[in-house]
């Protein structure tokens, strides 16, 4: 260990240590890593020289080979082998056959050659003679098996190109016929057809080559390439000249197995393929990478001479030597600075200290700088003077010291003056006592022991009356009233002899208790005013001694007004008390730990007890509460709560006088002084036992109500179920029957009863409407719907109704309202069609032709609702006031002999009231007897998200039209469309304003639209007035309506019998149409017919042609997969369904309950089953569920649900269980057909028979005449088609059509335009309704003659007539 | 005082070596192994032939990895048993690659199965290494090809045979006859097309051509031969149905008078009596286990010390030793044994084999070899009769004809799919 003297040397030492050992070792390993890895990449670079020097090599010898391979196998190639070889063997060389053929190959062969660079070209023998050579050097025609040349590399790939068919390389060697260059061969097998013709070889250069083996990018000055071969196990030829020795190429051998010299070649030559620091064969270090050429057998060797590639290694290592001494140096520098500027200072303090210690008190240290040393010098310093600083101080206390004690010896002289001046104080003091005593509230009387008053303050005026000086020296018992005053002389006394009652001013004054009374306690008495008055005293006594003798003070106050104000609340007490125990509920009050110490009679009373019976007890003790442990148990608890803070209250039992209980509303409160602790709790009680009866009582009442209720929801329910069963017997029957051939009043009772169902279905619907809005359940649903369409489908409802009672129903839409909005659809029309229905009903029958109109007017619009307002008006009956205020109440007609007349539940209106208010809306009527009424229903609805795409209104734009009827009716109305739809519109109301606006009328196209009601229009007379205008070219549109009464006659009869909603041209220039119940694109389609811009559609609604429904057997029907399963339980509903679905051309099994249809749809024989809801057994809902549990992942049969189970949710309910549809019983044949077409659609064989209504016969079905003169057809849709029936039906036609065309005849003869259009349009009907729809078409083309007076069409059309009716006559003959 | 700032010294130094330890745990910790796949049948018919391969795979890992393996982490063999089964094999194959991430697959026997592992290593771009010799006549970029091609063994064997065996004397100036035998196999049938193809280019004859359903009976063949009474044999025929064949060919006397070169027989599949039954006769082969070469004769020793001195290796077992030593020099050279830095690499492979110097031909896939025949002796082993002087460039489509014409015509092999 060295031992250091000074800091100076151990600081040099270890700084240097400290820096220098870490710079060291870091320089050492950087130095390390990146000769290592400078080495590495050096082996990088080299080895990918190496593998590219190794594949330029190969990758040259291998596109020679490919090329060969080209001219291996052309054609030509093959040929001159062929050629060549049979020239040379059987000619010889020299001969002109090897020579022309020689000539004839040669471009061939020289093109290739030059191209690909070789040095020549060799064709060989299977024989090994080289039949060619481009080069024609020595080795031409010799052999190469045999010859001179076979050890040749050229000799030995022909060999192995023969012996083993493969191609192949040989090694570079001299080569002596083409004068001892280096060369290489290549050859190869050439095989036709499997047959081996001969050899190819070719020559190439070594220049290639040795070129990529003698190019040095990137291998630096020292660089080189040591291409070799094995000659021996301990020799390698170098092929390649070197860098070191240019012609060392096949000349230079290199010894191997000599480490370290020449490792890296033997590793190559040994298909090794590496890098790494070696020794080369001439013993120089070299950085080296070898590889193996597998093609030509060789090791390649590149290689850089180390000295070169790590010259640089020197350099760096001279320079980081360089810079370790620099930096030594600069830390050696450092060291001895630092050290210099540390250790002198900390010298320089060492120094100053000692000074400091001999006493030297003034020497300080010289302070340098900021750092640690500066601030010791500066802390040195301040220590210094911190010594000096005390020295200081200590002198300056010892002056203090002095100054005290002067201070002191002034301050005693000071205190005896003060002294002096407080006892003239202390006397004014005293002076002032008294004055406080005299001045004071309450009176102060001074006695001696012998009672007299020695002194008394002046209050006692106030109080006594007396004065001061009346009072001084007298007895004190003149201020007390009898009994005390005479009395007291003897209370001194045995005052004086007892020590008892020291306070002798106690009965002296007040009260005669005979016990100790305390001087110092205040008594209330009573004392003596001057004037005899007794006044109410506060007196407290106190007894004090002076100079021995006893003296005795009193204070007095007046407590009169106290007194009073005691006497005030006693009595307010006494009330609340008089209260609380006369309150009819329990009251008490309680200690905060149960006990009872108050209790009101009420309870006492009830309870039958005595107050001392529980005052002072605990409360669950008590006699109320002991009865039961779980009631106590129950009061502890409550106290425990209401302790906790708070108000307890319940209904409780208690026991009461006589053994029985009282039901008490208990209520326990807490109360809390002002700082907010409980102090006491306070029980209350009241009799709630009258009120749990009647509770009681109620809570049976209501469960009595629900039951009522549910019973009434079944019973309804049970209804609507029981009735629909037989209905559906009734209705589904009627339908039946009236697929029969019946006669035709048959067939009109057939129809009253199918009324009669469906009215008496519509009743009970109503009654369960009713039901359902009183019960609240009905639900207004809320989607797109188009109020345009519920109302015209409420109208065509009721369309049938209003020709059957001979009224006028008109509709009007207001264009304006919006196609789409959101609301109830169903419940809407139900509305209308009730308050039409009720109009059409109530103005029918009477002398007035009946007229019902039903408007919808947008009454308001904003961006998000519209209220639309619904009119329907009648002329009929109207009503009172005072029927309409009670009109839309259940049960209620507008007279109850109106019920006797027009039939009807009442319920209508109320229901309709009801919807409406469901919908938000609100119905109000207008009405005056015999005037007919109003009702005016106003709903609001909201747009729907997304308005539907601009409706799609018969563009009129540019159009003028002139509308001739009443402004205020029809025509109005009409006026409005037209304009909507972009018409000009004028309306005049009669024909007279007609003719006068008709000479105003600005030229071009007008269309006149007339509202010609039931009268014939008035077209003649318009002609008329129209011909001074010849520049107004009039259309005509024309209205027709209120046709229904029956001794009118219909001017055009198309319209009368098809009730078309179609317009139809009847003449050029004239278009008719319905009025009643017209829609308004009809309308609109009608005038833009007139106006030409549309063709008048032809119908191509043909007749649907129904093929006879023969039922198909039960085989058949299983056969073709269409077998149906029916689950029925009621056998008139059986027999119902299955004439039903035979009709419709179904087969199918029946199953009385589920149970048994469930085991026969396992079958698999059924394609749809029909199943009842209800059924004993097995119900709809789980036969369904068992089915759909056995499909599972077979295909899913349709399952339809039938019943008369018409409440709501039943649908939803039917779906959510996974039936397809629905039927509601009774089913009617159309709906059913209509779901079977749905989920069994089929061929033509299931067509329905006859189920169009016979009205629905389309009279346009006229165009497609049938090539026969009769459709039996026709007849057949309308009567069925028993054949007995038919022919009856016909015969009756061809007598009368006989008659009929007698009278036709006859009237044409005569001229009888009139007469004859009659009979034709007679004949007209009856010829289509039987079929004979030529002769139909015939007739009404006389018809129309006829009408119009034209004598000579008529005629012209006689003929055909006559034709035409014999041919229907002969088919009729034919067909019976 | 003192006692305090020794202490913390000593704090410090602790901490020091604490970090030294932690650090140099870090470098030297035990990374996880790189896996490769080998599928081999270790049951079923094959599995005798086989398991000497796994052994050689094993045995090159084991000496990769006591060499430091592949930048510290140690290689690691999943064998498969592929049960003689080629659609099983196929499942393994994909399963490996797809669950156990292999980085490379070793396997196959048959052309069967790696006609069904192929589309499964192409459809992942991986990489099969396959040891077997077998009829050539395909190429696949994710193959490498560590047999022979016919080009390499056949044609040259073919060539010495007519050069050096059962030659007529020179008097009768006839052409040489060759009988064919061979199992009615895909490999049988290429070859012995490319024998004719050179037996006509040599001006031989075919005496007989016989092929033979596996496990089938011997000695009508033996008989036919003995009828035919050809100058040599060429025998193809596959795996244990030799032994069958030589004991026919024993019995019906003609074993000593006619030659037979076989292509098919591997010193493994041979039992003691099969090997008497065969001795004298000739086999065509890259390796033998009598190679005199140091490499080889210390490659014996190692396999011996490893599985036991009676461990016999034949030349699919020494293709398979030389298969992994091409991948782990291949991920050596690459520095990672990364599938795709593998495949950069692998194609320039070259190595001193037992066999001698093999390398890979980057444009075909396969393996530049050696060829030799061997004569076998009675304990099995083969003496080394010829050998070619250099290793023989492959050719899995033998030039003399284009690739389009070799499918053409393998299309027209009996059982060939083309």
């Amino acid at each position: 260990m060295i031992r250091f003297t000074s800091l100076t040397q151990r600081f040099a030492v270890w700084f240097a240590a400290v820096s220098l050992v870490p710079i060291l070792i870091i320089s050492y390993s950087l130095l390390h890593t990146f000769e290592t890895e400078m080495e590495k990449t050096a082996i990088q670079q080299v080895s990918a020289i190496a593998d590219m020097k190794a594949e330029q090599i190969d990758s040259y010898l291998r596109e020679r080979l490919l090329d060969a391979r080209v001219i291996q196998t052309a054609v030509t190639t093959r040929l001159a082998m062929r050629e060549l070889a049979r020239a040379y063997k059987k000619h010889g060389v020299e001969s002109d056959a090897y020579l022309q053929a020689d000539a004839r190959y040669r471009e061939h062969f020289k093109r290739f050659v030059e191209d690909a660079g070789y040095y020549d070209l060799f064709l060989i023998s299977t024989e090994g003679e080289m039949i060619y050579s481009q080069a024609h050097e020595d080795d031409f025609a010799t052999n190469l098996i045999t010859g001179k040349y076979r050890n040749t590399g050229l000799g030995r790939v022909t060999r192995t190109a023969l012996n083993t068919l493969q191609d192949s390389v040989s090694d570079f060697e001299r080569y002596s016929p083409s004068r001892g260059a280096i060369a290489a061969f290549m050859a190869f097998p050439i095989v036709v057809r499997g047959e081996l013709q001969g050899v190819l070889a070719l020559q190439i250069y070594s220049e290639r080559v040795f070129e990529v083996v003698t190019d040095n990018v990137g291998l630096g000055a020292s660089g080189e390439t040591v291409v070799t071969r094995l000659l021996n196990e301990r020799t390698a030829l170098v092929i390649a000249p070197l860098k070191h020795a240019p012609d060392a190429a096949l000349e230079l051998k290199i010894p191997l197995n000599n480490p370290p010299f020449s490792v890296a070649i033997q590793s190559g030559l040994h298909g090794e393929r590496g890098g790494g620091l070696k020794t080369d064969y001439r013993g120089k270090d070299i950085v080296a990478a070898w590889r193996y050429l597998p093609r030509m057998n060789w090791g390649i060797e590149v290689k850089m001479d180390a000295d070169e590639v790590f010259a640089f290694m020197q350099r760096v290592r001279a320079f980081g030597v360089l810079i370790l001494g620099l930096t030594l140096l600069a830390a050696i520098l450092g060291a001895v600075l630092f050290s210099r500027r540390v250790v002198t200072t900390l010298k320089n303090l060492s120094h100053s200290a000692q000074d400091i210690a001999a006493g030297n008190w003034q020497q300080r240290v010289p302070v340098e700088g900021w750092d640690e040393i500066g601030q010791l010098a500066g802390t040195f310093n301040t220590m210094t003077e911190r010594l000096n600083a005390s020295n200081r101080e200590r002198d300056v206390a010892e002056n203090d010291l002095r100054q005290l004690n002067q201070d002191l010896e002034d301050r005693v002289a000071r205190r005896t003056a003060d002294l002096e001046r407080a006892n003239a104080v202390l006397v004014s003091k005293e002076e002032e006592m008294r004055s406080i005593v005299e001045h004071m509230v309450d009176c102060i009387i001074t006695i001696d022991d012998k009672s007299i008053i020695r002194s008394v303050n002046p209050v006692i005026e106030k109080l006594f009356g007396y004065t001061r000086e009346e009072v001084i020296g007298q007895n004190i018992s003149m201020l007390m009233p009898e009994p005390h005053r005479s009395g007291h002389e003897g209370y001194i006394d045995r005052y004086y002899r007892t020590g008892r009652g020291r306070c002798e001013f106690d009965h002296i004054l007040a009260l005669e208790v005979e016990g100790v009374h305390n001087i110092g306690m205040g008594r209330e008495v009573e004392g003596r005013h001057k004037n005899g008055e007794i006044i109410d005293l506060y007196v407290a006594v106190s007894e004090y001694f002076v100079g021995g003798k006893r003296y005795f003070t009193g204070i007095l106050r007046d407590i009169r007004e106290r007194k009073q104000v005691e006497q005030a609340l006693r009595g307010s007490e006494q009330r609340l008390r008089a209260i609380v125990d006369n309150l009819a509920a329990f009251v008490g009050e309680m200690t905060p730990n149960g006990v009872l110490v108050e209790i009101n009679r009420t309870a006492l009373e009830v309870g039958g007890l005595q107050g001392q019976d529980v005052i002072g007890r605990q409360l669950d003790e008590t006699a109320w509460f002991s009865y039961k442990p779980e009631v106590q148990t129950q009061i502890r608890e409550d106290i425990k709560r209401a302790l906790g803070g708070e108000i307890v209250r319940h209904d409780l039992d208690i026991r009461i006088a006589g053994g029985g209980f009282m039901t008490i509303d208990f209520m326990l409160v807490p109360v809390r002084d002002a700082r907010e602790r409980i102090v006491k709790l306070i029980p209350s009680g009241i009799d709630v036992s009258e009120r749990m009866r009647i509770l009681n009582d109620l809570q049976q009442a209501r469960s009595d109500a629900e039951q009522a209720n549910q019973a009434k929801s079944i019973f309804l329910a049970a209804m609507s179920h029981e009735i629909r069963t037989p209905m559906n017997g009734v209705i589904g029957m009627a339908d039946v029957l009236q697929q029969t051939s019946l006669s035709g009043y048959q067939m009109e009772m057939v129809d009253l009863i199918r009324e009669s169902a469906f009215a008496l279905l519509e009743i009970i619907d109503d009654i369960l409407d009713f039901s359902k809005i009183e019960a609240g359940r009905l639900e207004i649903e809320q989607a797109p719907m188009s109020v345009s369409s519920v109302v015209e489908k409420a109208c065509a409802m009721l369309e049938s109704l209003a020709v059957r009672k001979g009224v006028e129903l008109t509709l009007f839409l207001d264009p304006a309202i919006p196609e789409e909005l959101m609301g109830d659809a169903l419940r809407l029309r139900q509305v209308l069609v009730n308050l039409a229905n009720n109009a059409i009903k109530f103005s029918s029958g009477r002398q007035v032709p009946g007229h019902v109109s039903v408007r919808a007017v947008l009454a308001e619009q904003s961006p998000d609702q519209m209220t639309v307002e619904f009119q329907i008006a009648d002329n009929g009956i109207g009503m009172s006031e005072e029927t309409q205020a009670r009109l839309f109440t259940s049960f209620t007609q507008g007279d109850t002999s109106t019920t006797r007349q027009y039939g009807g539940t009442g319920l209508g209106l109320a229901i309709s009231h009801h919807l409406v208010q469901l919908m938000g809306g609100s119905i109000a009527v207008q009405s005056e007897p015999e005037k007919g009424s109003v009702f005016t229903v106003r709903l609001s609805f909201k747009s729907p998200p997304a308005p539907p795409a601009a409706s799609k209104v018969v563009d009129l734009g540019g159009i003028s039209c002139l509308v001739v009827g009443e402004p205020q009716g029809l025509a109005g109305d009409l006026a409005v469309y037209l304009r909507y739809s972009g018409a000009t519109a004028e309306c005049v109301p009669d024909l007279a304003a007609a003719r006068d606006r008709i000479r105003t009328l600005s030229p071009g196209l007008w269309l006149f639209i007339i509202d010609a009601g039931h009268d014939a229009p008035p077209l003649e007379a318009l002609r008329a007035a129209f011909r001074p205008r010849p520049d107004v070219d009039p259309h005509f549109v024309v209205l027709e309506h209120g046709h229904h009464q029956p001794d009118i006659e219909p001017r055009f009869v198309v319209i009368r019998r098809g009730r078309r909603r179609h317009e139809r041209s009847e003449t050029v220039d004239t278009v008719t149409l319905d009025g009643d119940v017209m829609h308004r694109d009809a309308f609109l389609r009608a005038v833009a017919l007139a106006a030409g811009r549309l063709d008048e559609v032809t119908e191509a609604r043909q007749a649907e042609t129904p093929e006879p429904a023969a039922a198909p057997s039960r085989e058949e029907a299983l056969s073709e997969g269409r077998l149906i399963l029916v689950a029925e339980d009621n056998e008139i509903n059986q027999k119902v369904i299955r004439q039903q679905l035979t009709l419709l051309g179904y087969a199918a099994d029946i199953s009385s309950n589920g149970r048994e249809a469930l085991k026969r749809w396992h079958s698999g024989n059924y394609a749809l089953l029909l199943t009842d809801l209800h059924m004993p057994e097995m119900d709809g809902y789980q036969l369904t569920a068992a089915i759909r549990q056995a499909e599972q992942g077979k295909t899913r049969a349709p399952i339809i649900a039938f019943t008369a189970n018409a409440l709501k949710g039943e649908a939803e309910h039917c779906r959510a269980v996974g039936m397809d549809d629905y039927l509601s019983k009774p089913v009617q044949l159309a709906h059913l057909k209509a779901i079977l077409q749905k989920w069994l659609p089929s061929g033509a064989s299931t067509q329905l028979l006859a189920l169009a209504t016979p009205a629905a016969v389309p009279v346009d079905a006229v165009e497609a005449v049938e090539e026969k003169p009769v459709d039996v057809k026709v007849l057949e849709e309308l009567v069925g088609d028993d054949p007995v029936v038919i022919s009856e039906f016909l015969r009756d036609f061809r007598i009368s059509a006989r008659g009929i065309a007698d009278d036709l005849r006859t009237a044409c003869r005569a001229g009888q335009m009139e007469t004859a259009a009659a009979a034709a349009h007679k004949l007209k009907s009856s010829a289509r309704a039987v079929g004979a729809l030529a002769l139909g078409e015939l007739c009404a083309k006389m018809e129309q003659a006829g009408k119009a007076g034209d004598a000579q069409a008529l005629n012209a059309l006689l003929p055909r007539f006559e034709s035409e009716l014999a041919a229907v006559d002969k088919h009729i003959d034919s067909l019976a | 005082m003192l006692t305090r700032h020794k202490f913390s010294v000593s704090l410090v130094l602790l901490t020091f070596l604490l970090i030294a330890f932690l650090i140099w745990q870090y470098h030297s910790g035990t990374k996880p192994s790189i896996r490769v796949g080998v599928l081999h049948s270790l049951s079923g018919p094959m599995a005798s032939s086989e398991k000497p391969m796994v052994d050689a795979i094993q045995l090159a890992i084991e000496e990769a990895n006591v060499a430091g393996g592949i930048k510290g982490q140690k290689i690691e063999a999943i064998v498969v048993d592929c049960g003689s089964d080629a659609a099983y094999c196929a499942e393994q194959a994909e399963r490996l690659i797809t669950q156990e991430y292999v980085h490379a697959l070793f396997g196959c026997w048959t052309s069967v199965c790696r006609g069904a592992v192929r589309p499964v290593v192409e459809k992942h771009d991986h990489l099969l290494f396959y040891a077997l010799r077998y009829e050539g006549m395909e190429q696949s970029p994710n193959i490498i090809y560590g047999g022979a091609v016919p080009n390499q063994l056949v044609m040259p064997a073919v060539h010495w045979a007519l050069e050096n065996l059962g030659k007529p004397a020179e008097s009768e100036k006839r052409k040489m006859r060759v009988y064919l035998a061979g199992s009615d196999y895909i490999f049988s049938r290429v070859l012995n097309m490319l024998i004719k193809d050179l037996l006509a280019a040599q001006g031989a004859s075919v005496a007989g051509e016989r092929y033979l359903h596996m496990g089938s009976a011997m000695d009508e063949l033996a008989a036919d031969i003995a009828r035919k009474q050809p100058d040599i044999v060429l025998n193809t025929i596959g795996g244990t149905d030799n032994a069958a064949f030589f004991r026919a060919l024993r019995k019906s006397g003609i074993a000593g008078k006619i030659p037979v070169l076989s292509f098919g027989v591997t010193e493994v599949a041979l039992t003691p009596e099969d090997a008497a039954a065969m001795a004298g006769h000739y086999a065509a082969r890259n390796y033998f286990q009598t190679i005199r070469s140091s490499e080889n004769q210390a490659f014996v020793e190692r396999f011996r010390e490893r599985f036991g001195q009676n461990a016999v290796i034949d030349s699919p077992a020494e293709a398979s030793y030389v298969n992994m030593r091409m991948w782990i020099q291949a991920a050596l050279e690459a520095g990672s044994a990364d599938l795709g830095k593998v495949q950069r690499t692998i194609l320039r492979q070259s190595l001193s084999a037992p066999e001698g110097i093999v390398s890979l031909d980057p444009v075909t896939r396969h393996v530049w070899k050696i060829a030799r025949i061997g004569k076998a002796r009675e304990d099995g082993q083969f003496d080394v009769v010829w050998e070619s002087a250099q290793p023989l460039e492959p050719a899995p489509f033998p030039t003399y004809r284009s690739s389009e014409e070799w499918v053409r015509l393998l299309g027209t092999l009996p059982g060939v799919e083309p």
